[in-house]
């Protein structure tokens, strides 16, 4: 299958999930005109924290995560980014720098969109503003509850709370399995905790019969009993 | 009137707003309602829905929520020119926190149909909005390093740094806003007695004095290498 995005937005199924899925013919086509598809490899780097970008990216097909580097360089990894998501676009709005980095977790086919071209949609269109204010208020409320997290749960709790989270964001796969590849070492930066924990309690998980792990890929095997380790209730 | 604090209320809608006509900044400041609270008194509380914009005058609030063992845990602490209540109104939802008064604030409330008014007028608006978010989201998420990757100790130290750093030193040079062990507590997450602790750990090594709950950094070097650095 070709994952690579079309040069033409009003082709693209991604859109629908994107902030551009309000945009009218017209503000479409001049999109297309403007845009550019990239592709990053699994592992590579798309914006450095501290880094002004050009422009934004909208992921056609991949995952990345957003990162950032704590004491003595260890990685913190903020949240992830999927399909239709935008990334950069309050670094390039706000005038500020990038204050986190961003990476492909996964072979990952984006569109690059001119710092001007969004700056017009924006003036242009104030659904999508709206809509840029929303996801940016999202983010907002997303930081907050990950604080409220780190304070009050355990490690065991954060780590069944993070799994369900990401089989929510990234689907199952043919074989049921988290559709996301992660090192042990990512998902202890995720959850703020040593790898050996995260080993650890992977195992406990997995005799208690709530998940199983094939390698990397991991199964949710139990949700509800999953749910209720994690203290989870939305 | 065009007395000082008219002045500076306009400076605060200003610097909230930013790049928009001195008539809309105007029209900003006529609808907005001047609100005092007393210290303990709680300006929104989470799950109520906020029908505007709350700018801090003056005075000192705090923004938090409750864990699920009751805990508190602060996420935010504001000061003059900070503002809070637009996630609720861009959302059109609930409130995800509660905001208490510490010192005596005197606020501005800006009505959500004032904010959409302009927003409309001037889409160049939404620059100035998405920073302040922009800026709070980056807080947030130092704040949650912290919590991830450093011990309590290094949080309270940095915690102090952060005080001094937002609200400044009294003319003795003791930081102007003194908080009680159990916000410094919910500020940090940890017990008050380990805050008792720590602050006597500090003093003793003379990083910083204490004087009756008043605090002064003495060696900011030393109390930077005991955050262990800042994030």
């Amino acid at each position: 299958m070709n994952e690579s995005a079309p040069h033409i937005c009003e082709m693209c199924n991604t859109r629908k999930l994107s902030a551009f899925s309000e945009l009218g013919k017209e503000e479409l086509s001049d999109l297309s005109e403007h845009k550019a598809c990239v592709f990053f490899k699994k592992g590579q780097i798309i914006m450095h924290e501290g880094s002004r970008p050009t422009g934004v990216y909208c992921i056609h097909h991949g995952k990345a995560k957003f990162y950032k580097l704590g004491q003595e360089g260890k990685e913190q990894i903020i949240r992830f980014a999927k399909d239709g998501d935008l990334l950069g676009y309050r670094s390039i709005l706000s005038g500020e720098a990038v204050s986190v980095s961003i990476a492909a977790l996964e072979d990952t086919h984006a569109c690059f969109l001119p710092k001007a071209m969004l700056f017009e949609v924006i003036e242009n269109n104030p659904k999508f503003s709206l809509n840029i204010m929303k996801m940016a208020c999202h983010e907002l409320g997303e930081a907050g509850k990950l604080i409220t997290n780190l304070a009050q749960k355990s490690v065991t709790e954060r780590l069944a709370e993070m799994l369900l989270i990401l089989k929510e964001t990234f689907g199952e796969d043919a074989d049921g399995n988290i559709d996301i590849s992660l090192t042990r070492e990512e998902l202890a930066s995720m959850v703020g905790t040593a790898t050996e924990s995260v080993i650890r309690l992977l195992s406990k998980f997995k005799e208690d019969e709530l998940i199983s792990i094939k390698g990397r890929k991991i199964k949710v095997e139990n949700p509800v009993k999953l749910a209720r380790v994690g203290n989870v209730f939305d | 009137m065009q007395d000082v604090s008219y002045q500076i209320g306009q400076l605060i809608i200003k610097q909230n707003f930013g790049n928009i006509s001195e008539s809309m900044i105007a029209a900003i400041h006529k609808d907005a309602q001047l609100r005092t609270y007393n210290a303990k008194s709680t300006i929104l509380s989470e799950g109520s829905k906020s029908k505007g914009v709350y700018i801090l005058l003056n005075g000192v609030a705090k923004a938090f929520t409750y864990a699920e063992n009751g805990k508190e845990v602060i996420l935010s602490l504001y000061g003059t020119g900070d503002s809070f209540g637009l996630k609720s109104v861009i959302e059109d939802g609930n409130f995800d926190k509660t905001v208490e008064v510490i010192e005596k604030a005197e606020v501005y409330f800006i009505p959500q149909e004032t904010i959409y008014t302009v927003l409309k007028k001037h889409p160049s608006m939404l620059y100035s909005l998405l920073k302040k978010i922009d800026v709070g989201i980056g807080n947030l998420h130092n704040q949650a390093i912290a919590l991830a990757q450093k011990s309590a100790d290094e949080r309270l130290a940095q915690a102090l740094l952060m005080l001094r750093n937002k609200f400044g030193l009294d003319y003795e040079g003791y930081l102007l806003l003194n908080l009680s062990a159990a916000n410094l507590a919910a500020l940090v997450n940890t017990t008050r007695s380990s805050i008792y602790k720590f602050i006597k750990l500090f003093e003793d090594l003379g990083v910083i004095e204490n004087n009756n709950g008043r605090i002064k950094i003495c060696k900011e070097k030393q109390l930077l290498k005991s955050a262990g650095g800042l994030v």
